[in-house]
Formats: C-alpha cells, sequence, structure tokens
C-alpha cells in the first residue's frame, strides 16, 4: 500500500524540507507527492534554475533518503492554486493556446517538460529510485483550455 | 479532428515525451474523461456541496471496481499584494494520499472548503 502525503518543495523552505519529510514519515507515510511548478524553474525563456530554493534534486534526494517513494505531479499545467497554474508571464504575454499542441504553445511546453523530467527521471524504478506514479496535466477542463466548450 | 481526440492527443503527447525520457511508471491525470480507458489512469474531481458520504455510495455503484485512494489536504496562498509565483506564509499544504490495490488504480476527488481549502480523494477497491 502507498501511503502518501502532498508536500511541496516551493511551498516550504529549503532548510525545512528534510524536517518536514521526517514529519511525514514519523506520521506513517510512505509517499510524497509533489507539483513541479513550470514559472518556478523556466524564469525566462529558456533558462532554468534548479538552484537552491528551487533545487528539486535536492527535494526528492533527501525524500529518498528517507525511504519516501515519490509521486510527482508536473503538468505542464498545474492549476495548484498558484499563479497561472504554473505558466510563466513571459509566455502568456506572447498571445499564446495554452494546454494545446499550437506551435505558439506546445514546443515551450515540451522544452520545460523535458528539462524537469530530466530530473525526476533520475528516481524511476528502472533507475532504482523510488518514483511509482507521474501526473501529466491537471484539471484540463479548469481555465483557458482550446478545444473544449463541454464541461466535464 | 472532434474534440475528445483533440484532448486525448495533447495528453498522447505528454506521455510520449515522458517516456522517451525514462519514466516507467504509471502516467495518470486528473478530471479529463477523455482519457479513461487509455494509457492514463484519470481521476475525478468533484466537489460536492454539502458534504455527502452517500456519493461515495453512489461512485461505488456507478463505477466498475478499482483501487482505494484516500487525500487530504490543506493548503495557503500568496497574500494579495505578493508579486511573484507564491510566496509561502505560515501555513503549508499537507495533504494525505493513501493508495492500495495491486492494480491500475483510479481516482475521484471530494473536496471540502473550511476556513482554508481541505480536500479528500478517495479510491474505492
Amino acid at each position: 500500500m502507498i501511503l502518501s502525503g502532498e508536500i511541496h518543495y516551493a511551498r516550504v523552505p529549503r532548510g525545512l524540507w528534510r524536517d518536514r519529510l521526517l514529519k511525514l514519515v514519523r506520521a506513517g507515510f510512505n509517499a510524497v507527492t509533489t507539483y513541479f511548478f513550470w514559472n518556478y524553474h523556466e524564469v525566462s525563456p529558456g533558462v532554468f534554475d534548479f538552484s537552491g530554493e528551487r533545487d528539486v534534486d535536492e527535494f526528492l534526494s533527501i525524500a529518498s533518503s528517507l525511504s519516501l517513494r515519490i509521486i510527482a505531479r508536473v503538468g505542464p499545467y498545474v492549476c495548484a492554486e498558484w499563479d497561472n497554474g504554473g505558466h510563466p508571464d513571459w509566455l502568456i504575454s506572447n498571445n499564446f493556446i495554452p494546454r494545446s499542441l499550437d506551435p505558439s504553445y506546445f514546443p515551450y511546453a515540451e522544452r520545460r517538460l523535458r528539462a524537469i523530467l530530466a530530473k525526476i527521471s533520475r528516481y524511476d524504478p528502472s533507475r532504482g529510485g523510488g518514483l511509482v506514479a507521474l501526473q501529466l496535466e491537471n484539471e484540463y477542463f479548469w481555465g483557458n483550455i482550446p478545444y473544449s466548450p463541454q464541461a466535464c | 479532428m472532434n474534440i475528445s481526440g483533440a484532448i486525448y492527443l495533447i495528453h498522447l503527447r505528454l506521455a510520449e515525451i515522458a517516456r522517451g525520457l525514462g519514466i516507467t511508471v504509471k502516467l495518470y491525470t486528473n478530471a479529463n474523461r477523455y482519457t479513461r480507458n487509455t494509457l492514463f489512469t484519470d481521476s475525478v474531481d468533484l466537489y460536492p456541496d454539502p458534504w455527502r458520504l452517500d456519493f461515495l455510495v453512489c461512485l461505488e455503484n456507478c463505477w466498475e471496481p478499482f483501487s482505494r485512494v484516500g487525500e487530504i489536504f490543506c493548503g495557503s496562498f500568496s497574500s494579495l499584494d505578493f508579486v511573484g509565483p507564491f510566496n509561502p506564509s505560515i501555513w503549508e499544504w499537507p495533504v494525505v494520499v493513501s493508495k492500495t490495490g495491486p492494480h491500475d488504480p483510479r481516482l475521484f476527488k471530494l473536496y471540502r472548503i473550511f476556513w482554508m481549502p481541505i480536500a479528500c480523494l478517495l479510491i474505492i477497491a
């Protein structure tokens, strides 16, 4: 059985990551779930910041050292009560069609997805890691989606 | 292309990228009926008001057997005058997710809003 608590690294100061994850373990959980926010890392087009407070590898490494398994929610859109659901402001200013395969959007989403999954894939079980599930997109029928006039 | 096809193609392309980068674990999404019965597991994201436990019974009866998952979370929001993606405040985001069942899980969520957001997600085995 997987029993997971959700802690978003971007919402907890790095200095408290181990403490919070340890509390998760001691509360009886064996997995941690987290979102990965696009605009938290791609601070300008093509420039990714995974340092300091944004060091997702460190967060996942700490989780793994505590024997926590990992559930990753990578978006690209995550909602999550986070600005733009993670979409960077610089992308929105491009008059794009969000959450679509349109060339105004998807190449950017793919670039970012490749950047974050390069970090997360190190924790795939095929490489001995504790990743157990990966969520793509989130609540598709919320926000400015291009393809559906229907409610979910 | 119809709407459902276009929506699924986005998810399929995202899945292809993930698989191509060595992600072998289960892929899921949240609240997208067009991905059900595909390589994705879908989670149902519902906001019953008022809180009704008999809703769980309905889901048990309406859906084929699936795994059991539970999620409870609460959280915080940025202050209104903050400029940037998020400023962590005194409230963090403890979210509880429990999953059982060795087979493909399905998920659904039940939300209830208190003085701070609290959510509950359950999957019935």
